[in-house]
C-alpha cells in the first residue's frame, strides 16, 4: 500500500494524538514519530510523543526522547524551545530540579516560536512560572523569586505566582496586588471593542505557556480594544484558571497592559488538569461543571474552537499564530448569566464563521443562535464537548471560533472558579476573525462592575493570604471578614482563618474553622497536618486518630496523611511508631519541612538530642521560613545550653511574632537566665496577643512572684484560679503566695484544691507547708 | 439497695470518670456498664482476672460500689469474687473490700470500708479516691469470661456534714498562725525565686486541658 500524502496523514495523527486520551495519545503518537521521524525543522512528532509520556506519568521516556535523542544533549536545536519546556517539565517530574532550570533558562534565551501542542490532560504552566518553581525546589530562592516576579508581572493575576512570592517570603507590597486596570474608557462605542472580552485572546496560545510571551507583543496589538471595557472584562474573560485551576488566575496575561491580559492568560493556562491538584487554598467550589473531563475531552482538539471572544475588530491581534488547540476552560456555570451579560456580538458583524459566544443566550441571540447552530457549539458544556468534536473533526480548519464568555457578573461569587474559563482561540491557521458585535451599553457597564467587584474581592484574599505569610495572623482574620459573607465560609476563608488562629495560638476557634474545612472538602488534604496537630495539643485522641484514618485512606502519597498518622501515635505514646509514622512523610515529601520538624519532636521526646538537631535542621533546610522547627531550642535547654535556646527560640519569633507560645518560651528562658524583667514584658506581650490563655497569664504570675512581687501575684491569680478551676498548678501557686502572704485558711484551701485535682503534689505541698512553718518559726524567733 | 441507702443521699458519680475495661467483646463494650439497663451487659473476653476501672479527674469521696449481676440469666458468667481497690493513680492503688457471691441476682450493694462493730457490717467514712477498681477474681463454676449488667459508684452521703476540711487540717501539721505580717515587697527577688521553687516549680504536671494544649509549640 503506498504511504498516502505524508501532510494529510500527519494531520490526522496529530488531531488524533492531541485529542485521545492518554493511552491512545502514546500509541498514535508512536505511529506518527515512526512515520516521521525528527527532523531538524519538524520534530512535532517528538514533542507531541515526550508529552504524552509526561501525561501517563513516564517522566524519564519522555526525558530520553526529547534530551538523548537530540543530536547532542546540550544544543538545543535552535528554535525548539519546546524541547527545552519539555525538558523542563520531565525533570521537575522526576525531581532532578536543578537540571530542569538550567535548560529552560537556555531555552528562554534562545527565543523562538514556542510550538507546543497541548496534549489532553497535560499541564501548561507559563515559563516563569516553572522556573520559579523548579528553583524554589532547588532551594535557590533568589532566583525563584525573581521569576515569580517576572511571572507576575507578565500576568498580574497569576494567583500561583503571587502565593509562591509568599511563601517564600517575599510577598509583593499591597498596593501591588491585583492592579487595576488602567481606567477604562467607558463610552460604549469605544467598547464595541471592548466588549471584546478577553477571550479573545486570540491566541491560539497552545497549552504550553510558551507560546504565551512571544505572543504578547502580538496581543498588545489587539489592544485597540478599548482599555476600559475590554481589560475590565479582559481580566476576567481569560479568566485563566490558575495554573492548577484553583487559583484564582485572572488571566491577565499581557505584560502590563490589561487589554490582551485576556488573551494572553488564557493560553497561558492549559486544561485544568483532571485529577484534583492539592491547593496550598483550597478555593471555594463553585459549582463546577463537568469541566475537567469536558475540557480534556475538548482542550486538545487541535480544531478545536476557542473560546474565546474575538476582539470586535480583533482580526488583526487574534489570530495567534499557532493552529495548535488551545485549552478552554468553560467558565464553570456562567454559561446563565451570559444572556444579561451578553456581550454578544450582535449580528451585524457576524459571518458565517462568527466567533460563537458560548452561552450566549441573548437575545441577539437569533443569529447567533444561529450560527451557533451551525457551529454547534453549545453553550452548554455538556453538548459541547461532542459537537466540537465532530465539528472538528468536519473540517479542521474552521475559523470560527467560539466565543467563551465569562460571566463575571454572574458570579459575584466564587470567584476563582468562575474564572476558569480560558479563551483560547485556536484559530485554525488563518482564522482571523470574526468578532463579535458590540454588546449592549448595559452588558458592558455590568460586566465592569462585576469586574471591579471581582478585581476587589480577589484583592482582598490576596492581602490576607500575604498577612498571613507574613505571620500577621490578627490583620490576616480582619481581612477574611471584610469578605461578603457568602464567601466568609468558602474554603479559601475558612483555611485562612483556621491558619491564622493556629499560628496566634487560639486553638479553640481554630480547631471550629478546621472542623467545618474537613466538612467542607472532606477529601483535602492540604492543611490537614495542622489540623492533626491541633488535635494533639487539644489531646483529643479520638478524633486525632478518625482524622487520621481518614486522611491515609484518601492519600498515600502525600506527606500529609503521614503526619496526621504520627500525631496519632505520639499521643499514644508510641513515639517509635510515631518516628516512623514523620519518616515516612519525609520520605513522600523531602521538601516538607514540618515532617522533619516533627521527626525532630519525636526524637526529643525518645531523648535522642543530637538526631533531635540534625532533624530540626533538615526542616530548616527544607524551608527557611518555618519557625516551628526553631522549637529545637527547646533540645538546647534540656542540654542546659540557654544561650543557644535563647537564640532559636528568638529566631522563631522573628519569623512568627504573634504567637503567644513562642513569646513565653523566650520569657521561659529569659527567666532561666535570671532576667526576670525582661521576662516580664515578653509574658505581657503574650497575654496581649492571647488574652484568653491562662497558660500565659499563669506563666506571667509566676514570674511576678519570682520578683517578690506577691501581692501582685495573687491579684492575678484569684481570678485565673475561677476561670480555670481544674488546674491544680495554679491552686499550688496560690496556696503558696496565701502561706507567703500568711493568709493560712485559704491557703490550706487552694492547697487542697491543689492535691485533689493532682495528687502527684501531695508530697510538694507538704513540703511547702513544712517550709512555710519553719519560716515562720524563724521570724517568730527572730521577733 | 439496702435500706441503708435509701435512707440517706448518696450521689451517684459514675459520670465524672473515664471507664475503662480490661477487655470487651466486640458489642458488648463498656457502655453497657453504665447503661442502666438490665438487658445489656458488659462481656469480658481476656485472661482473668477481669478489671474495670474509673479514673476520675478530680479526688471524689467514695462511699459505696454496687453492681448488677443475674445467676439465673448469666450462669457460670456470673462473678463470684468481686475485689474493689481505691488509690490516686492506677500504680497506687489498695485493696478496700473484698465480695464474695453465691449465686446474686440484682444490684449487690458494698460498702467500701466497712468496719465490724458487733458483728454487723457498717459502713466507715467515705474514701477518698482518685480511680477506683473493681477486680473479678472469679466466677461461678470457674467461668472463665464474665458478664457485669452494671455498675455504679456513690459518693459521700450528703445528709451528713462532711467534716473533710478539718480532717485535712489536722492531717498538716500547721503552726498556730502569728499575727499577720505583710508580706516583704522589699524581699529579696531571692525569696520569690524559691517561693517559686519551693515543692514543685510549676512548669509541667498540668491538669487541665487549657494549660496543657499551651505547653509548647509543635
Amino acid at each position: 500500500m503506498p504511504l498516502p500524502s505524508p501532510q494529510h496523514l500527519n494531520h490526522r495523527l496529530r488531531t488524533l494524538t492531541l485529542t485521545s486520551p492518554t493511552p491512545s495519545a502514546i500509541f498514535y503518537a508512536r505511529i506518527w514519530l515512526a512515520l516521521s521521524p525528527a527532523t531538524q525543522t519538524d520534530h512535532e512528532a517528538l514533542h507531541v510523543l515526550a508529552l504524552a509520556f509526561l501525561g501517563a506519568e513516564q517522566p524519564y521516556s519522555a526525558l530520553h526522547l526529547v534530551r538523548d535523542l537530540a543530536d547532542d544533549e546540550g544544543r538545543l536545536k535552535a528554535g525548539c524551545g519546546a524541547r527545552g519546556i519539555i525538558v523542563a517539565r520531565c525533570c521537575e517530574a522526576v525531581g532532578r530540579v536543578g537540571e530542569g532550570a538550567a535548560v529552560l533558562e537556555r531555552a528562554l534565551k534562545r527565543g523562538g516560536g514556542y510550538n507546543l501542542p497541548s496534549l489532553a490532560g497535560s499541564e501548561g504552566v507559563s515559563n516563569n512560572l516553572m522556573l520559579a518553581r523548579l528553583s524554589q525546589k532547588g532551594k535557590s530562592i533568589q532566583t525563584a523569586t525573581e521569576y515569580y516576579q517576572k511571572a507576575l508581572r507578565e500576568d498580574p493575576w497569576l494567583w500561583e505566582a503571587f502565593t509562591g512570592l509568599c511563601d517564600i517570603g517575599s510577598p509583593p507590597s499591597s498596593e501591588s496586588l491585583f492592579p487595576d486596570p488602567p481606567a477604562p474608557s467607558s463610552s460604549r462605542p469605544a467598547s464595541t471593542r471592548a466588549s471584546r472580552p478577553p477571550t479573545l485572546s486570540p491566541n491560539p496560545m497552545p497549552r504550553s505557556s510558551t507560546s504565551e510571551m512571544p505572543f504578547l507583543p502580538k496581543r498588545a496589538g489587539m489592544s485597540p480594544l478599548g482599555p476600559g471595557s475590554v481589560q475590565g472584562q479582559g481580566s476576567f474573560t481569560p479568566d485563566v484558571a490558575a495554573p492548577y485551576g484553583g487559583r484564582m488566575g485572572m488571566g491577565a496575561g499581557g505584560g502590563s497592559s490589561w487589554d490582551t491580559p485576556s488573551v494572553m492568560g488564557d493560553t497561558t493556562f492549559p486544561s485544568i488538569p483532571e485529577h484534583h491538584l492539592p491547593l496550598p487554598l483550597p478555593l471555594p467550589n463553585p459549582p463546577r461543571k463537568p469541566l475537567p473531563g469536558l475540557m480534556t475531552a475538548i482542550s486538545s482538539a487541535s480544531s478545536l474552537l476557542p473560546h474565546s471572544l474575538r476582539p470586535p475588530y480583533g482580526s488583526s491581534t487574534q489570530t495567534p499564530v499557532n493552529t495548535d488547540p488551545a485549552t478552554q476552560l468553560k467558565p464553570p456555570g456562567m454559561k446563565r448569566p451570559r444572556g444579561q451579560t451578553s456581550r454578544l456580538p450582535t449580528t451585524s458583524h457576524e459571518t458565517p464563521y462568527q466567533p460563537i459566544r458560548s452561552g450566549t443566550a441573548g437575545s441577539e441571540a437569533d443569529l447567533r443562535r444561529h450560527q451557533r447552530d451551525l457551529k454547534s457549539i453549545e453553550p452548554n458544556h455538556d453538548a459541547d464537548a461532542p459537537v466540537r468534536r465532530s465539528s472538528r473533526l468536519k473540517t479542521t480548519t474552521i475559523p470560527s471560533k467560539h466565543h467563551a464568555k465569562l460571566p463575571k457578573d454572574a458570579a459575584g461569587r466564587e470567584k476563582a472558579r468562575t474564572t476558569r474559563s480560558r479563551s483560547a482561540t485556536s484559530s485554525a491557521s488563518g482564522a482571523t476573525e470574526h468578532l463579535t458585535s458590540p454588546p449592549t451599553s448595559q452588558d458592558s457597564a455590568a460586566q465592569l462592575q462585576a469586574d471591579e467587584w471581582l478585581r476587589d474581592i480577589v484583592r482582598r484574599c490576596a492581602r490576607a493570604y500575604r498577612f498571613l505569610s507574613l505571620y500577621k495572623c490578627q490583620e490576616a482574620i480582619r481581612e477574611i471578614d471584610t469578605l461578603p459573607p457568602a464567601l466568609q465560609n468558602s474554603a479559601f476563608a475558612l483555611t485562612i482563618y483556621a491558619r491564622a488562629s493556629y499560628e496566634l495560638a487560639n486553638y479553640v476557634p481554630a480547631l471550629r474553622a478546621f472542623t467545618s474545612l474537613h466538612a467542607l472538602e472532606p477529601y483535602n488534604v492540604e492543611s490537614a497536618h495542622l489540623h492533626s496537630t491541633l488535635l494533639w495539643h487539644l489531646g483529643d485522641s479520638p478524633a486525632l486518630s478518625t482524622l487520621a484514618q481518614e486522611l491515609v485512606a484518601i492519600n498515600r502519597e502525600k506527606p500529609e496523611p503521614w503526619i496526621a498518622a504520627g500525631n496519632c501515635f505520639s499521643l499514644e505514646k508510641d513515639h517509635d511508631e510515631a518516628m516512623r509514622c514523620f519518616r515516612r512523610a519525609t520520605q513522600v515529601d523531602p521538601g516538607c519541612a514540618y515532617a522533619w520538624t516533627l521527626c525532630g519532636y519525636e526524637a526529643v521526646e525518645m531523648e535522642e538530642y543530637e538526631r533531635a538537631v540534625g532533624f530540626y535542621r533538615s526542616a530548616i533546610r527544607a524551608d527557611q521560613r518555618h519557625y516551628n522547627a526553631y522549637g529545637m531550642g527547646s533540645v538546647y535547654l534540656k542540654m542546659g545550653k540557654v544561650k543557644h535556646a535563647e537564640h532559636h527560640y528568638r529566631r522563631a519569633a522573628e519569623i512568627n511574632p504573634t504567637n503567644a507560645i513562642l513569646l513565653s518560651c523566650i520569657g521561659m528562658v529569659l527567666e532561666q537566665q535570671g532576667d526576670n524583667a525582661q521576662a516580664l514584658s515578653y509574658y505581657e506581650q503574650a497575654c496581649r496577643f492571647a488574652p484568653d490563655s491562662p497558660m500565659v497569664a499563669f506563666k506571667r504570675v509566676r514570674v511576678l512572684v519570682a520578683l517578690n512581687q506577691i501581692a501582685d501575684a495573687i491579684t492575678l491569680l484569684e481570678p485565673l484560679s475561677r476561670t480555670a478551676p481544674d488546674e491544680a498548678q495554679v491552686q499550688f501557686l496560690l496556696g503558696k503566695c496565701y502561706l507567703r502572704t500568711n493568709r493560712r485558711a485559704e491557703a490550706m484551701v487552694a492547697l487542697t484544691n491543689a492535691r485533689e485535682l493532682q495528687p502527684k503534689l501531695e508530697g510538694a505541698v507538704r513540703a511547702t507547708v513544712a517550709a512555710n512553718g519553719e519560716e515562720m518559726d524563724e521570724e517568730d524567733e527572730e521577733e | 439497695m439496702s435500706s441503708r441507702s435509701a435512707s440517706s443521699e448518696r450521689p451517684e458519680l459514675g459520670h465524672l470518670a473515664r471507664w475503662t475495661v480490661s477487655s470487651h467483646k466486640y458489642g458488648f463494650g463498656v457502655d453497657n456498664l453504665k447503661d442502666d439497663n438490665e438487658g445489656t451487659f458488659w462481656q469480658s473476653e481476656g485472661p482473668q482476672p477481669h478489671v474495670v476501672d474509673l479514673s476520675f479527674p478530680k479526688r471524689v469521696f467514695i462511699s459505696a460500689v454496687s453492681i448488677l449481676t443475674s445467676h439465673p440469666k448469666d450462669d457460670s458468667y456470673t462473678p463470684s469474687k468481686i475485689s474493689v481497690r481505691c488509690g490516686t493513680s492506677v500504680h497506687d492503688l489498695q485493696e478496700v473490700r473484698l465480695g464474695v457471691f453465691d449465686k446474686p441476682d440484682g444490684w449487690q450493694y458494698m460498702p467500701l470500708r466497712p468496719e465490724d462493730a458487733d458483728g454487723e457490717e457498717i459502713e466507715g467514712p467515705p474514701i477518698p479516691a482518685h480511680h477506683l477498681r473493681i477486680v473479678i477474681l472469679a466466677n461461678h463454676l470457674n467461668g472463665k469470661d464474665t458478664h457485669v449488667r452494671g455498675v455504679r459508684v456513690f459518693g459521700a452521703d450528703t445528709s451528713i456534714k462532711p467534716s473533710t476540711d478539718a480532717g485535712d487540717s489536722a492531717r498538716m501539721s500547721i503552726n498556730v498562725a502569728s499575727p499577720g505580717e505583710e508580706d516583704g515587697e522589699g524581699g529579696e527577688v531571692g525569696e520569690g525565686k524559691r517561693l517559686l521553687m519551693l515543692g514543685h516549680d510549676g512548669l509541667s504536671g498540668f491538669t487541665s486541658r487549657a494549660f496543657r494544649m499551651h505547653e509548647g509549640i509543635r
